[in-house]
């Protein structure tokens, strides 16, 4: 409940900061909350973008299905920095600061979701540095994947791999 | 538990990305380390050989014995059989090391075209040596100071049906350039790269037809044939009349001094800059 009022407080903060109601987007997230964002701001969104078009800007609320209202604001936050030419190392570091594993995963898919390339390559990035020489077991964790291989695979797999193997840092603690 | 139902669904939701979406994140590790996520599980077997942009850097490799890991790594990405078959986009090599001379470099590029790469950058800055040590036995082994750069077989690089960027920074390359096919190239930077004449110059840009982007810092080998008084507007001209509708940028630095590690020449050198320019 308190998370609830604490995102409608978020979406009416944001449809403050953009007085310009009449030319406004609806984005409305999987568990109903409606952020109002600029069409700048969507522009950056492929898939609201296309939506926006295909229906020659006549609809201007547009569902997303597959994105919670904690993760939208970190996703218009990203748009309006990147429209604004702010991205920069110090916004990044940041920015994902902010975000744990889990957090950072879902952002992933809804940057996929959404077809906002610049922050899936930033992402990916922060998905790659917090795997990168740790060892398979914990990548394992990480994704949430199942082993399907018979020690004997794996094994021989090992063999063959081994060329790749550098330094394993040592896991962080799970967050999960 | 109502969490854990949620993390459920998101494990799910993560697993049914795409194979070129996990393969992207992929191109984002270091490359060993991307082909060690092959034992995560027998999906991920096949997805390190579906990434397409191929980057070598061996910054953090440290020492020799690290090195020749890292060299073989990349033989074995761009040589072993079973990959071969697969297309790739880029291939990057960002190398520091002095003993890439113990591995066929040449043959990684040629690896590369014959798997259809769009975006090739080299980066192979021999210097700066650590120790004088290292230097010495360097030195002992060349001769001048184009010798120290790395060479490259010309009629590998600039003959790639393929290829849309083509960036080289601290090479040299080896001999003439006899050939030259770049159909496709739209992006050239030459960047501290030492050809054997400006003839050599003049041949690759004026058969390379459709750049929009290039950046030329070159210097010649054959520099004892051009006198300094002759730093001339010739190069310029044939740039200027062999690039025509498509350039969209220019950047041009010509000279023949620039490698030269004493103040002074540098000085010289971007008096000659400003003249030109």
């Amino acid at each position: 409940m308190a998370e609830e009022v604490s995102s409608q407080m978020n979406s009416l903060s944001i449809s403050e900061t953009n007085p310009s109601s009449s030319a406004t987007i609806s984005l409305v997230s999987g568990d109903d909350i409606v952020f109002k964002v600029e069409p700048t701001i969507a522009k950056e969104m492929e898939t609201v973008q296309s939506f926006i078009d295909e229906t020659d800007g006549k609809i201007t609320t547009i569902p997303l299905p597959n994105i919670s209202s904690h993760d939208l604001p970190y996703v218009i936050e990203y748009c309006e920095k990147s429209i604004a030419g702010k991205i920069t190392k110090e916004f990044e570091a940041e920015f994902v600061k902010k975000l744990n594993n889990e957090e950072v995963k879902e952002l992933f898919l809804a940057a996929n979701y959404l077809n906002i390339k610049k922050l899936l390559d930033f992402l990916s990035q922060v998905i790659a540095d917090r795997i990168a020489n740790k060892s398979v077991e914990y990548v394992r964790r990480y994704f949430g994947i199942e082993n399907d291989f018979t020690p004997e695979e794996e094994a021989k797999l090992r063999e063959e791999l081994a060329w790749t193997f550098t330094g394993v840092d040592p896991d962080d603690e799970d967050e999960n | 538990m109502a969490k854990d139902t949620k993390l459920k669904a998101m494990v799910d939701r993560i697993s049914e990305l795409p194979d070129e979406l996990l393969s992207h994140i992929l191109s984002f590790l270091p490359l060993n380390f991307a082909y060690t996520t092959g034992l995560i599980s027998k999906r991920w077997k096949t997805l390190c050989k579906l990434m397409i942009d191929l980057h070598f850097d061996d910054k953090l490799v440290k020492g020799e014995e690290e090195f020749q890991r890292f060299g073989r790594c990349v033989d074995k990405v761009m040589l072993s059989p079973d990959m071969n078959n697969q297309p790739i986009r880029g291939f990057h090599l960002n190398c520091c090391h002095p003993e890439l001379l113990l591995f066929d470099y040449d043959q990684w590029i040629e690896a590369a075209k014959l798997r259809g790469v769009q975006d090739l950058q080299l980066q192979l800055s021999v210097f700066p040596f650590k120790t004088a040590y290292e230097m010495s036995k360097w030195e002992s082994r060349t001769k001048s100071m184009e010798d120290k750069f790395i060479s490259v077989a010309p009629n590998n690089i600039f003959s790639c049906r393929t290829l849309v960027i083509l960036k080289l920074e601290r090479l040299c390359v080896a001999g003439n350039i006899l050939s030259v096919h770049l159909p496709l190239l739209k992006t050239l930077h030459l960047k501290s790269v030492y050809l054997q004449n400006s003839d050599n110059l003049k041949k690759l840009i004026s058969k390379s037809l459709v750049l929009e982007d290039l950046y030329v810092m070159v210097g010649y080998k054959e520099r004892a044939s051009i006198p300094l008084a002759r730093v001339d507007k010739g190069p310029f001209h044939v740039l200027f009349k062999a690039v025509y509708h498509n350039l969209q940028f220019l950047r041009v630095q010509i000279g023949h001094l620039f490698f030269n590690p004493y103040p002074l020449s540098h000085f010289i050198y971007f008096l000659i800059l400003f003249f030109v320019l």
